[in-house]
């Protein structure tokens, strides 16, 4: 047996084995026995019939196709041992010839490669947010609304009330005749923004204007507050002075803001309003009553200032953690971008495979699947291998990053981290805490947690390096426990 | 009786699991003949068919019945009646077309 190697373009190798005649006749006999054991071969029993009768019988190529699925596996196992190359997957047989002797060519994909080249030189200003009074009062006034006297009222709508309504809202037609072709080309978004369209649903009514839709909810419940004007700038003026059970009508034009109101953004939008309830809201005064009734199953009430400081200290430590996170990204971005990456396209399909296996997982939630995505928009699988394939790319250029990071950082997560983060998350459950440590037990949601604690490890290594404060690579699983720690007491507050 | 053709008389070889031991084993081979035939006009017909000269050394025939099927009350011939030659070769001799 002759084995041949050479590296292709795509990530992939070639395999060129030639072999002996004999080899082919012996799997051509073993390929005739095991043919004969499935086809019915009239005169004989099963698996009785000489080898020239099956091959009349079957066909040539029948065998031979056979054959070759029993020696392909042979050689190609023999020629991966041989060649010293580690493949991502299976090869695939790119072409076989009995002339002048039996020659078999293999596609193998090749495991991905990754240079992250120079990473540690990568450097990024980093800015500690800022949180200022203005949010500190912002935050107080949510949890005085959380903590206000609502009362219905029978007067008409003024600003500060909280009002119930079923608002039906188009994009009316003369102005929305080019976003009509490309509803078709929307691809369906995992992210916040389409999950809370959930509430939101899709029929016919008699009083509802023509057009794009734009917004249809039934009983949503507003502030009028003099801090938003939600849905769309002047919605809040537009019902000030409504009675219950008044319907309005009135048309408004959406801010020129792309990032939030996409295609549709700077439109005209004509809203049917139903005025259901009016509530007013008496918020209660801000003072050291009010902080010690907020913070009444603490051990001990706070006062108004110490609130202030406990809401500013979060705040901080949110911002803080959200600036890191970002900035890490960044980080990164700049690690994926001077770094070359190697895949295969098989490698890339897998991966494109998950990622459409993700979106079904979200669309169900949605009450659709991928098979009615795909339906609607009257797109095959493979159309929606080429829509992702820039996104998917990327995400995987950063995972097998990430993955490398972790080797070349020696990041590593021990049992016991893993047992101790088991025990702070177990912990945030307090009673039901029992129930949900059996399932902790199972390997996968083991690897799971592990998986999480090296990401964290990880992230924290390139804020690190970022910053210019990393140290050598060597084992960090005493940083992954530290920031594991900070991270749950982050959440237990 | 009008004179049979030595090309009418074999009607096709009998390919089955015993006969391939036959042909292995005992140097016999299985025909389906013309139900007229005979033992002498089947040796002369093998002997004129097959290539490389072959020498029979002896014929046995048989006449194999029909088989009967039944549906429900009906009868039907689920296979007709034919007539069966085993041709026995002389040593040495073989029919290239049963060399499986």
């Amino acid at each position: 047996m002759n084995i041949q190697t050479e590296r292709l373009e795509n990530h992939t190798a070639r395999f060129t084995i030639e072999l002996d005649n004999e080899r082919l006749e012996q799997a051509k006999q073993t390929a005739a026995r095991k043919l004969a054991q499935r086809v019915n071969v009239p005169g004989f029993r099963k698996g009785k019939a000489p080898y020239r009768i099956l091959v009349n019988y079957v066909g040539e190529g029948a065998v031979l196709e056979e054959a070759l699925d029993i020696l392909g596996n042979e050689v190609y196992k023999q020629a991966l041992d041989q060649s010293g190359i580690a493949p991502y997957g299976p090869g695939e047989i790119e072409d076989f010839q009995t002339e002048p002797q039996p020659t078999f060519k293999f596609i193998v994909p090749l495991q991905s490669e990754v240079d992250l080249k120079d990473y540690r030189s990568v450097r990024l200003d980093y800015t500690e947010p800022v949180v200022e009074d203005e949010d500190v009062n912002r935050s107080l006034k949510m949890l005085r609304e959380q903590h206000a006297l609502v009362e219905e009222s029978h007067k008409p709508v003024a600003l500060g009330n909280r009002v119930t309504l079923d608002i039906h809202a188009v994009v009316p037609p003369t102005s929305s005749a080019d976003a009509d072709a490309d509803v078709a080309d929307e691809k369906p978004e995992t992210n916040d923004q389409a999950e809370t369209e959930t509430d939101e649903h899709d029929h016919a009514h008699d009083h509802m204007p023509a057009g794009e839709p734009f917004l249809h909810e039934h009983d949503a419940a507003y502030i009028l507050s003099e801090d938003y004007d939600e849905p769309a700038p002047g919605f809040r003026d537009a019902l000030v002075g409504a009675n219950v059970g008044e319907n309005r009508e009135f048309e408004l034009t959406l801010p020129d803001d792309e990032d939030d109101y996409g295609e549709i953004a700077g439109q005209k939008v004509k809203f049917h309003v139903t005025v259901k309830k009016i509530e007013t809201i008496t918020l209660p005064s801000l003072n050291d009553d009010f902080a010690a009734r907020v913070t009444a199953e603490e051990e001990k009430p706070l006062t108004l200032l110490e609130l202030r400081m406990r809401v500013r200290e979060n705040l901080q430590k949110y911002a803080g953690e959200q600036a890191k996170s970002q900035y890490a990204e960044e980080a990164l971005d700049k690690i994926v971008e001077q770094a070359v990456v190697s895949f295969s396209e098989a490698e890339l399909y897998d991966f494109t495979e998950d990622y459409l296996g993700r979106l079904d997982n979200d669309l169900r939630r949605r009450g659709l699947t991928l098979e009615d995505y795909m339906r609607i928009t009257s797109k095959s699988r493979e159309d929606l291998h080429n829509d992702y394939r820039e996104v998917v790319t990327s995400n995987l250029k950063r995972l097998l990053v990430l993955r490398q990071l972790i080797q070349a950082e020696a990041v590593t997560v021990g049992e016991q981290a893993v047992d101790e983060q088991i025990e702070r998350i177990l912990e945030q459950y307090g009673p039901q805490r029992e129930g949900l440590s059996s399932i902790f037990k199972d390997a996968r949601m083991r690897d799971s947690v592990r998986s999480e604690l090296l990401e964290q490890g990880v992230f924290d290594r390139i804020v690190a390096i970022a910053k210019g404060e990393a140290p050598e690579a060597a084992p960090v699983e005493s940083v992954v426990d530290e920031t594991a720690a900070e991270t749950t007491q982050g959440k237990e507050e | 009786m009008a004179e049979l053709h030595p090309y009418d008389v074999i009607i096709r070889p009998v390919v089955t699991e015993k006969s391939s031991i036959q042909s292995e084993d005992l140097n016999q081979y299985v025909f389906e003949v013309h139900p007229d035939a005979n033992k002498i006009q089947i040796k002369e017909a093998v002997e004129l068919v097959f290539p490389n000269d072959v020498k029979v050394a002896k014929v046995r025939t048989m006449v194999m019945p029909a088989k009967r099927g039944q549906r429900g009350r009906r009868w039907y011939l689920r296979s007709r009646q034919w007539k069966k030659a085993i041709v026995t070769l002389e040593a040495g001799h073989k029919i290239e077309l049963f060399n499986l």
